[in-house]
């Protein structure tokens, strides 16, 4: 038994790892995504149907996010930038399935996300100005801004992370005390608006995990 | 709270093969979708401009054969307006020619058709002048003739004396023969006018010439020689025909 709610069940064993709860939901919804990805792009045609052009408006809307935001070809940023749109979104609405926890709602999943972000920052920095143009670009504008850039790298993906496990946890804690002390469809309302925070704190992560690597990559001032 | 680094890592893990398969079975098909049909579009909008351009191209083809229909039937017209213009200047010349022509011809007309009137009207006057003094003259050409007969007798012997001397053997060679010289007068001649006529003519001819008397009133006055074969004249009626005659022949002549 977790000594605290927020604490992560574990569910089994492999060998020395032990399985969580939220990572049997995050393998759920990577089988869940992976195999709807297989059936919608099973039969792609060139004159889209209602399904393909839902799909092709969500990948498109995506990459017209990060043009605009990163003022470059979106395609070298889509793999991670859709996907932790599509992950986030998916993870934070499986919350309102009965019995369903959402991944997010523990702190090692958007810890995990926050790492990647900032990971992801430091390689499309690299990448876009080299090793030393990067470093260099933490002493700008001024020398004396060194440490407060380097700090800000750290607040930030923690404030990203913190957000996200923030907004969604507590989201969860309200409906199952509605539901413990209210009854079944009382939180219903409070369920849909939990809908629209998941789908909101998933495009907010994402925009600032934008802005961060368009900010390194572009080197137009650090966020 | 407990914090489980095994979650993090595996929810790390997790996301990174999520990022890859949906990079492998959503991005990339939906992607090569996608260019594909930007591709096609991008033919499409290739065909199109190609297809305007060659539309432009065509359209100008045609304005400029319609510029060139435009001036050939300019140049065609213009030529047909010289042609008609031509052919009218033409025609109008001829006109005119034929206008002049037969204006000059009119006017020949009308001036022959006047002289003509002129000369008849003047022969007329002419003929009424003669006529005229032919009527006046016979009136006293009874008394002319018992006055006059000697005169012209005396007229008729200067005449003859002064012919060439072949013309008047040839006048008496006529009458050589007993052929008798006719003397008409316009009047009876007296009786003693008759003798000394007679006598004046036998000399100038010969004393066996036969000689004898008509009368033709036509003459007015005077005499007339008729020998067999030719006639003197002394009449007032050839007179008033020559004077009638040197009247025309001045006229013509003038």
């Amino acid at each position: 038994m977790p000594s605290s709610p927020i604490s992560s069940m574990v569910m089994f064993h492999l060998g020395p790892i032990a399985i969580t709860r939220p990572v049997l939901t995050t393998w759920f919804i990577m089988l869940v995504l992976t195999l709807g990805s297989l059936m919608v792009t099973r039969r792609l045609k060139q004159h889209p149907d209602r399904r393909q052009a839902a799909i092709e408006a969500i990948i498109t809307g995506v990459m017209g996010q990060i043009e605009d935001v990163i003022g470059k070809d979106a395609r070298p940023f889509l793999p991670l930038i859709g996907t932790l749109f599509i992950f986030l979104a998916a993870a934070n609405l499986s919350g309102v399935l009965p019995g369903v926890e959402a991944p997010t709602g523990k702190i090692e999943t958007p810890a995990a996300l926050a790492l990647i972000v900032f990971f992801s920052v430091h390689y499309f920095g690299v990448c876009a100005q080299g090793p030393l143009g990067y470093l260099a670009s933490f002493a700008k504008p001024k020398l004396i801004m060194l440490p407060l850039n380097l700090v800000s790298e750290v607040t930030r993906t923690f404030s990203l992370m913190v957000r996200l496990f923030g907004n969604v946890m507590s989201g969860e804690f309200v409906i199952a005390l509605l539901v413990a002390l209210a009854g079944l469809f009382v939180p219903v309302p409070l369920m849909a608006l939990e809908i629209l925070v998941g789908l909101v704190q998933a495009y907010i992560f994402t925009v600032l995990a934008t802005v961060f690597i368009g900010a390194a990559a572009g080197a137009a001032g650090r966020a | 709270m407990h914090f489980d680094w095994w979650t993090l890592a595996l929810q790390t893990i997790n996301f990174a093969i999520l990022a890859w398969l949906l990079h492998r079975f959503l991005y990339k098909p939906v992607l090569r979708v996608i260019d594909a049909r930007r591709a096609e579009i991008d033919k499409q909008y290739a065909d199109a401009s190609m297809a305007e351009a060659k539309a432009k191209q065509e359209v100008a083809a045609v304005e400029a054969g319609r510029s060139n229909i435009a001036a050939e039937r300019e140049a065609v017209l213009k030529a047909a307006a010289a042609q008609a213009e031509e052919a009218a200047k033409t025609r109008r010349a001829q006109a005119e020619r034929e206008a002049a022509a037969l204006l000059a011809g009119a006017r020949k007309t009308l001036a022959m058709e006047r002289d003509q009137a002129l000369a008849e009207a003047r022969k007329l006057a002419v003929d009424l002048g003669a006529g005229m003094a032919r009527r006046v003259l016979s009136g006293v050409a009874g008394v002319l003739a018992k006055v006059r007969a000697e005169a012209w007798l005396g007229e008729i012997e200067q005449y003859l004396a002064a012919l060439p001397k072949p013309e008047f053997k040839a006048l008496r060679k006529q009458i050589a023969d007993g052929a008798p010289l006719r003397v008409v007068t316009a009047w009876a001649l007296p009786e003693k006018a008759t003798e000394a006529w007679r006598a004046g003519l036998q000399k100038n001819f010969g004393g066996q010439t036969s000689i004898t008397f008509d009368i033709d009133s036509h003459l007015v006055a005077g005499a007339e020689l008729h020998f067999p074969s030719s006639i003197l004249r002394f009449s007032w009626q050839t007179a008033l025909e020559a004077l009638c005659s040197e009247i025309d022949v001045h006229d013509n002549a003038r």
